[in-house]
C-alpha cells in the first residue's frame, strides 16, 4: 500500500491525482517524510514547467488586479494558540470560505469580505449555508454535510490537496476524530457512535470560539442513523477556533448556543 | 537640511520609476521576502510581486484554459488569494515561486473543469487539438531560458513520460485520463509521471 502511495508523488505534484487519492497520498505524507520531501522537489520542477509557458498579460490585468486588491481584506496568520503549529498550506487551497473576523482577530479589525467580481467558487458555500439556515430553521431536521459532497466542490478539492491536515481526538468523550485543515478553513468531523436520545432532543455540532463556550456557532444538527453513527461532516473553522464539540440540544426551538454541557470535544491544537 | 537635498533631488528626477518605489521593497526583491511584507498589508510589495510574477501566472493560465479572457478571470483569482492568503505562506514547504505557481495550476485547472462539467466535452477532441497548441503559445517574453531548459529537457524524457507529463500539467487531465487519453494502464502512467518528473527535476537542476 505504502509503496503503491509512494508512487503518486508525481501525479500528486502534477495536479493530476483525483481528488480521493490526492486525501490519501496527503494522509500518507504525515508518515513519509522522504515522499513529502519528493513532492516538494517534484512541485519545484512543475513550477518551472509552468513557469516556462509564460505570456505577457493584457495591462487591463494589473488595474483590475490592484483595484481589487484595494477592496479585498487579508486573512490573518494561523497561530501556534489556536490553530497549533500547521504547514503553509498547499498551494492548491484556499477556497475556503471567509470568515467575517471576529474583534479578537489577530489583525485587529478586518472587514467582512467584500465579494470578488467572480466569486464563482464561493457559491457552493453561499448555497450550502443557506440550506444550514433552512434546515436550522426546520428545526429536528437532520443535517447532513457529507465530507466531500458534490455540493462543495472547492471544499473537497482544497481538502484533497491540502498538506497542513492535523487529526486531533477529544478531550471530552472518546473515539472519533476531528481532521483538522487550516489552509481549507475546514474541519473534516469524524464522530463517534452516539446513544439514541428521547423524543424532543438532538445532538447539534458546534464551532467554538476563545475560551467562552457560549461564543459559538452551530454547525448544524447531527444525522444520527439508527445504528448510531454519524455521517462525517466537514465544519468551517478559522483562525481564533478553538474546539469542535457536540452537546444535547432540544430539537425545537433549535439552540442559538449550546445550552448544555458538550458530551465530546476535539481541542483545535496539537 | 542642505545635506537632503542631493536625496530629494534624486527622488523626484525619476517619480514614476520602480526606482521610486519603497527602497525596502526594491531591495527585497526575493518574492519569500514580498510575500512575507504583503502579508502585512504591504500593497507596493504586492505590485511587485505582481510585476514578477504576472507573466507566469497568466501564461500558465492561458496554456491550460486556452480562452484569453478566461485566463485573465483566472490570473485575477490567482492574484487575490496570493493577497488574500499571503500569511499562510511558509517558507519551509517550499519557495513563492512554488507556491504562487502551484496555486495557477490549481485554479486553472478548477475552471477547466468546471467547464468540462458543463460542457461535457469531449476528451478526445481536446487531445486532437493539443498538438497544434503546444507550439502556438510562444508568446513568452519573460521565460525565455526557462522555455529553453524544459524544452530541452522534456525532449531528454521518453515518449510516455512526456505524453504524460504534458497532458497532466498542461491540459489539467487526471492521470486517469492520461492513462486512457494514451490506452497505457492506470500503473504505468502513475510510474511515467514519478519517473519522468525525477528526470526533469535532475535536469533542471531544482533543487529541493
Amino acid at each position: 500500500m505504502n509503496t503503491d502511495q509512494h508512487l503518486n508523488s508525481g501525479a500528486m505534484a502534477l495536479g493530476s491525482l483525483p481528488d480521493d487519492e490526492a486525501v490519501e497520498f496527503t494522509d500518507h505524507l504525515d508518515s513519509c517524510p522522504t515522499c513529502a520531501a519528493e513532492l516538494t522537489s517534484f512541485l519545484e520542477t512543475a513550477a518551472t514547467l509552468g513557469s516556462s509557458v509564460a505570456q505577457t498579460p493584457p495591462a487591463s490585468l494589473r488595474r483590475s488586479v490592484m483595484e481589487a486588491v484595494a477592496r479585498t481584506p487579508q486573512l490573518p496568520p494561523l497561530t501556534d494558540s489556536t490553530l497549533g503549529r500547521h504547514r503553509q498550506p498547499n498551494v492548491a487551497t484556499g477556497t475556503g470560505p471567509v470568515w467575517p473576523v471576529q474583534e479578537d482577530a489577530p489583525d485587529g479589525p478586518l472587514a467582512e469580505v467584500i465579494p470578488m467580481r467572480r466569486p464563482w467558487y464561493r457559491r457552493p458555500q453561499a448555497l450550502l449555508a443557506a440550506a444550514v439556515a433552512v434546515l436550522v430553521i426546520g428545526g429536528g431536521t437532520t443535517l447532513v454535510v457529507a465530507n466531500q459532497s458534490p455540493s462543495t466542490p472547492s471544499v473537497a478539492a482544497c481538502l484533497a490537496s491540502a498538506t497542513d491536515k492535523a487529526t486531533l481526538v477529544p478531550n471530552v468523550g472518546s473515539g472519533g476524530t476531528v481532521t483538522l485543515t487550516p489552509s481549507c478553513d475546514a474541519a473534516v468531523v469524524n464522530m463517534p457512535n452516539l446513544p439514541a436520545l428521547p423524543a424532543g432532543s438532538v445532538y447539534q455540532l458546534w464551532v467554538l470560539h476563545g475560551s467562552d463556550a457560549k461564543n459559538a456557532t452551530s454547525a448544524g444538527v447531527v444525522d444520527r442513523k439508527a445504528d448510531g453513527s454519524v455521517t462525517a461532516v466537514t465544519a468551517d473553522v478559522r483562525a481564533g477556533s478553538t474546539a469542535v464539540g457536540v452537546s444535547v440540544e432540544p430539537a425545537s426551538p433549535v439552540s442559538v448556543t449550546p445550552t448544555t454541557t458538550p458530551i465530546w470535544v476535539v481541542p483545535l491544537s496539537t | 537640511m542642505s545635506a537632503n537635498t542631493p536625496q530629494l533631488r534624486s527622488l523626484s528626477a525619476v517619480p514614476s520609476l520602480p526606482s521610486d518605489r519603497d527602497p525596502d521593497v526594491a531591495a527585497a526583491a526575493v518574492p519569500e521576502d514580498l510575500l512575507r511584507r504583503i502579508a502585512l498589508g504591504d500593497e507596493k510589495a504586492f505590485e511587485t510581486l505582481y510585476d514578477l510574477f504576472a507573466g507566469r501566472v497568466f501564461g500558465l493560465a492561458r496554456r491550460i484554459v486556452r480562452n484569453p479572457s478566461q485566463a485573465e478571470e483566472v490570473a485575477q483569482e490567482v492574484f487575490l488569494e496570493i493577497w488574500r492568503r499571503a500569511s499562510r505562506f511558509d517558507p519551509a514547504r517550499g519557495s513563492a515561486t512554488s507556491w504562487v505557481m502551484t496555486l495557477t495550476h490549481a485554479r486553472s485547472v478548477d475552471r477547466v473543469r468546471s467547464a468540462q462539467a458543463s460542457s461535457d466535452r469531449e476528451l478526445k477532441v481536446a487531445y486532437a487539438s493539443h498538438e497544434i497548441e503546444i507550439d502556438t503559445v510562444v508568446d513568452a517574453v519573460e521565460s525565455a531560458f526557462e522555455r529553453k531548459a524544459v524544452q530541452k529537457c522534456l525532449g531528454a524524457l521518453t515518449d510516455l513520460q512526456r505524453e504524460s507529463i504534458t497532458l497532466a500539467y498542461y491540459s489539467g487531465y487526471t492521470y486517469r485520463e492520461v492513462a486512457e487519453l494514451l490506452t497505457t494502464p492506470l500503473p504505468t502512467i502513475k510510474t511515467r509521471l514519478r519517473d519522468g518528473m525525477i528526470r526533469l527535476r535532475d535536469c533542471l537542476g531544482v533543487q529541493a
